[in-house]
């Protein structure tokens, strides 16, 4: 296996607060390979986007990560860069916008209100390269040609509350993709927009990653566009990473049973009478996490004595398929028994 | 250990429940989101070190002001002076001296003479022979205290009298000033915010309910009332109060000024609260349930920011005490025979006072605590009732 | 640029309004005082040894014109102040209240301006770091000031400084001149002298403005760190104080502008006490007088106008920058 372009390694993170320490990430590891789009699904407070800000080092000021935690970003060509390890903000500068980009999931709260979307591109592309202004703006105006933005010249020098929702998000991406990162986060990039747009923006975040041969990091809560995006994908649930495997593997024969519950909720086109099956009950607060697996409370099939007690190891249903969870390990012994 | 007391004696064998730590833990949490909004206020409040502070002092000084009759050992008025001792400096007791220790702290007596050895000018010598002893529960002045009338007050001396902060020029004891200071000036400021309350609540209110024209109107009325000078306005209004007004009528004439002063930034709150609470869902609901304007602004809207009401009110406080203080201060406000801090502080603004008796600036750190303590209160109030203020650094 | 007059026509328009209305608020309570001008001064007159008879107290009111219904003396008080810029004369003191106010008002209001200037001096920088700094004890002392600030009224202050310049140097610091340059024409030496001892009264004002100005810039620069905009900047690697002028202080601007007049406002509250105390002698020196010891409707009329005034013409000003420099507002004001 080739030099993975990130890889995270036993990521755990807490915030201080004033309930006390609380846990939002719990040992998560993955890698991403040049080129490859990984998904990283769950619900909302599974900490996705705090695992994708990590990777940035752009949560607050009372995060608190675990020292076993590693970020390692290779860079082609480069000496590994060790992101937890930075200490001051001047050496994030090589990974914020430099060799990783995000695009955030709304894109009207991203721009600032009272700069010119123009003037923001310079000056990301300014802080990256040794441009020109006038190399930068030009470069500014084809990216945002690129992403089919029309008249960009004039574009260029209005403001993000003048433009569309779709029209943002493109802007946004164009922004991102200009200073040529190896890596793009994006975080729910479609969720604030209309389904229509949201067909659009994949397809032209992925043209765009072909192009340029970067990784990309896809936060959604939505299986359905990762099924249609992603190469891989990772679940997590409550901080905790608990399936893995390619896009064939998880979503055609998922194994545990947070992810099957996620496809079973899903309305199938093909089958519109087939009632939808909801995951029952809420996800716990991260201050009251489950002990064990902390899927127990919701699962239907949860072994009494065991999944409220032992924390489930990975095991590997398939080839780069990893899969946390007891009743999958028995399966897969039983499997090898026979 | 838990028995069910429901079923004492019943047949069949006692199950003693044990609770597991797992599960006491488990019930700390339950409570803590099951708790009422006032709940995690009071809980949030508690963590906040400074805010508590601040508010065991405001809860010392409410308690001294709603006490002050008996905690005073004489009347604050010009029946209670004395007249042997006219800016006469603090008397602090003490245990010991050099005639030796006692167990009941004493002070000493005080001689007052004109002859020709001083100038013929008064002159008030300590006699360190003359000790007087600090007594407690003495019979005083009769006073009024929740509508009965007492005797009995907390402490004195057995022989004369005790000043602990000294006395002003007519001989009245600046303590028991202050202390009924302090109670005068909190009843000014409770009911002047009382006053701006109901004018905001009222105003604000019809404003953020129906919004549109009428909003547009009053919001006019509002920005327009907000852009006078309050002070020197209020200054005009107070100057019109007939001389021979009684202290009463003043009192209530200066709370109602300082109402009309807090309103515009607290109807401002509550409007905008409306606004975004009139489209919300519940109200919506209520409505076509065949609901009332009134009933739904007071059932629905008004308890659904409660607790911000409350905060602001607290924090619009200081600026009550802070205007009393000022209108006072100009000698337009409350006046001498009647205690506020505004009055005790323009006391201290002659050059006299200035130079040889400091200690009628001992009332000032009563004032600058007062308004502390509400500051640093209504500030921990907020950062507890709005949780993501507080999370910012 | 057509849209701009119109914008700034109609902000004129609602500045006048407010205008009004305010005038209208003040004259209303003028009105309310028992008594008219007329029996006051003639009452005065009385103690002064001559007899005055209700004809006379008659004839005064005619000559003042005090017998014409209410709008009517209101509309005419207005155009005067507003076309002539005529106050009329004062109740007791008889002079005109232009000549009375004189300077004395434009030094009033060159004393509030400095002190707002230099509160927002020392709070903008001061707000922006404390905000973005995460020393708590940097916060905490901040916070402490601030609340000594609001605690420790402006009189106290003063009060504190007389004691301490008294006991100092012998001279209480009191008054804006010199005896020699009290009542002499303005000069390069009476504007030295007035310098040198304006810093005092400007210090005083200065001082609370300052404290509330301080918290004011911390709580929108608080507001604006948060939001997302400011962490996507940091994500494109814009980091320190580039990213903190160009980003959240640079969007907290417009809301401290439109502050200004409010604090304005809070310093011409400050203004009359600390006159007293230090014996200034300009406008709310004057105001003071008029109210307390006369009573003298015209004149405190006048001053608490000219005050309204020089706020809503601040907040019109405000308003109009805001238009400049926010291009939220520009674009809707300009269009395109």
């Amino acid at each position: 296996m080739s030099v993975p372009l990130i890889s995270v390694e036993n990521l755990t993170i807490r915030f201080k607060t004033d309930e006390g320490l609380i846990t939002a990430v719990d040992n998560v590891s993955f890698d991403i390979q040049p080129g490859e789009i990984l998904g990283l699904v769950g619900e909302s407070g599974s900490g996705k986007s705090v695992t994708a800000k990590a990777l940035m080092r752009l949560n607050g000021g009372n995060t608190v990560y675990d020292p076993a935690s590693r970020i390692t970003l290779n860079v082609p060509g480069e000496a590994p860069i060790d992101v937890l390890g930075l200490k001051r903000e001047r050496d994030m500068r090589a990974v914020r916008g430099g060799a990783i980009s995000m695009i955030f999931q709304e894109p009207m709260a991203s721009f600032a209100p009272a700069i010119s979307v123009g003037d923001q591109m310079v000056e990301q592309l300014m802080l990256h390269s040794d441009m020109s202004k006038k190399a930068a703006a030009d470069l500014s105006i084809e990216m945002l040609d690129r992403v089919g933005i029309p008249d960009p010249d004039k574009r260029f020098n209005q403001y993000a509350f003048e433009f569309s929702g779709g029209m943002r998000q493109r802007a946004m991406i164009a922004m991102a993709l200009s200073t040529k990162p190896k890596l793009l986060i994006a975080d729910e990039p479609t969720t604030a927009l209309d389904v229509t747009i949201q067909a659009q923006v994949i397809d032209l975040m992925k043209d765009l990653v072909g192009e340029f041969g970067m990784g990309i990091l896809f936060i959604t809560h939505d299986l359905g566009v990762i099924a249609q995006t992603a190469d891989r994908v990772a679940v997590m649930y409550l901080g905790r990473h608990v399936e893995t495997g390619s896009v064939r593997q998880v979503i055609r024969d998922p194994f545990h049973p947070y992810t099957r519950g996620l496809i079973d909720a899903l309305p199938k086109l093909s089958d519109l009478d087939n009632p939808l099956t909801p995951i029952p009950g809420d996800i716990p607060s991260p201050l009251n996490r489950p002990k064990g697996c902390v899927f127990h409370t919701r699962c239907s099939v949860a072994i009494g004595g065991r999944c409220d007690r032992v924390v489930p190891e990975f095991v590997q249903p398939g080839e780069g398929h990893d899969v946390a969870c007891h009743l999958a390990a028995d399966q897969l012994m039983q499997g090898a028994a026979e | 250990m838990a028995i069910d007391p429901q079923v004492p004696g019943t047949t069949g064998p006692h199950v003693s429940i044990v609770e597991t730590e797992d599960a006491v833990e488990r019930r700390a949490r339950e409570a803590y989101f099951t708790a009422s909004q006032g709940q995690l206020i009071w809980a949030r409040f508690r963590k906040n070190r400074s805010a508590m502070i601040a508010g065991t002092v405001l809860m010392i000084l409410i308690l001294m002001g709603v006490f002050a009759p008996f905690l005073s050992p004489y009347d604050p008025t010009i029946a209670g002076r004395n007249a042997e001792y006219t800016n006469g400096a603090p008397q602090v007791p003490m245990f010991c001296d050099e005639a030796g220790c006692s167990a009941r702290p004493f002070i000493y007596g005080v001689k007052r003479e004109r002859s020709l050895a001083t100038n013929f000018r008064w002159v008030t010598t300590v006699d360190t022979e003359d000790r007087r002893y600090v007594q407690f529960f003495v019979q005083g002045d009769p006073y009024k205290l929740f509508g009965m009338t007492f005797t009995t007050k907390l402490f004195g001396v057995d022989e004369g009298f005790i000043h602990l902060f000294g006395t002003d020029d007519t001989g009245k004891d600046i303590f028991s000033r202050t202390l009924h200071a302090v109670y005068t000036s909190l009843a000014v400021g409770t009911l002047g915010v009382l006053i701006s309350f109901v004018l905001a609540l009222v105003i604000g209110g019809v404003a953020g309910y129906f919004g549109g024209v009428i909003d547009g109107f009053l919001q006019m009325i509002t920005d327009a009332v907000r852009t006078v000078p309050a002070i020197p306005l209020f200054m005009a209004i107070a100057a019109f109060l007939p001389p021979e007004m009684s202290s009463e009528q003043r009192f209530f004439f200066i709370s109602i000024i300082l109402g009309l002063i807090g309103w515009p930034t607290l109807a401002r709150r509550v409007r905008t609260h409306l606004l975004v609470e009139r489209n919300q869902e519940y109200v919506l609901a209520a409505k076509l349930s065949g609901a009332g304007p009134s009933h739904v602004i007071r059932k629905h809207l008004l308890p659904s920011f409660t607790s911000y009401i409350i905060v602001d009110l607290v924090i619009s406080f200081p600026y009550m005490v802070l205007s009393e203080t000022a209108l006072s201060f100009i000698g337009l406000g409350l006046k001498d025979p009647v205690n506020s801090l505004g009055v005790m502080l323009q006391n201290t603004t002659s050059a006299d006072v200035l130079l040889n008796y400091q200690w009628y600036f001992i009332p000032v750190l009563f004032f600058i605590a007062l308004v502390m303590a509400f500051v640093f209160v209504g500030d921990g109030l907020r950062d507890a009732a709005d949780p993501y203020a507080s999370t910012k650094k | 640029m057509l849209q701009f007059a119109q914008f700034t026509l109609i902000r004129a328009g609602m500045a006048v309004f407010t205008l009004l209305l305010v005038s209208l608020i003040v004259f209303s309570l003028m009105e309310l005082v028992p008594g008219t001008c007329a029996e006051r001064y003639l009452a005065f007159k009385n103690t002064q040894g001559s007899t005055i008879s209700v004809q006379d107290i008659e004839a005064e009111k005619a000559r003042l014109g005090l017998d014409r219904p209410f709008l009517v003396r209101w509309t005419s008080w207005v155009g005067n102040v507003v076309f002539k810029g005529e106050f009329g004369d004062s109740c007791i003191l008889r002079v005109n209240i232009n000549q009375l106010l004189g300077d004395k008002f434009l030094v009033s209001l060159a004393i509030c301006l400095t002190s707002l200037l230099v509160a927002y001096l020392i709070a903008i920088p001061v707000g922006i770091i404390s905000a973005s700094s995460n020393s708590a004890w940097l916060n905490g002392s901040l916070r402490f000031v601030s609340y000594l600030g609001l605690a420790m009224p402006n009189f106290l202050l003063a009060l504190m400084i007389m004691l301490a310049s008294t006991i100092l140097f012998g001279d209480s610091m009191t008054g804006l001149f010199s005896n020699e340059f009290r009542d002499a024409p303005w000069s390069f030496d009476k504007l030295m002298d007035f310098l040198s001892r304006a810093w005092l009264p400007v210090f005083i004002l200065g001082w609370s403005a300052t404290a509330f100005a301080l918290q004011t810039v911390r709580a929108l620069m608080l507001d604006e760190n948060d939001k997302l905009y400011v962490t996507a900047a940091r994500a494109r690697g814009l980091y320190g104080g580039k990213l903190l002028w160009r980003y959240p202080a640079r969007h907290a601007l417009g809301p401290i502008v439109n502050s200004l007049g409010f604090d304005l406002n809070r310093i011409f509250n400050e203004l009359p006490i600390v006159a007293l105390i230090l014996t200034l002698t300009e406008a709310g020196a004057l105001l003071l007088e008029a109210l307390a010891r006369s009573n003298d409707q015209q004149l405190a009329g006048a001053i608490i106008f000219l005050l309204t005034g020089t706020i809503v013409a601040l907040n019109f000003f405000t308003d109009i920058a805001l238009a400049i420099i926010d291009p939220r507002v520009r674009k809707s004001v300009v269009g395109g």
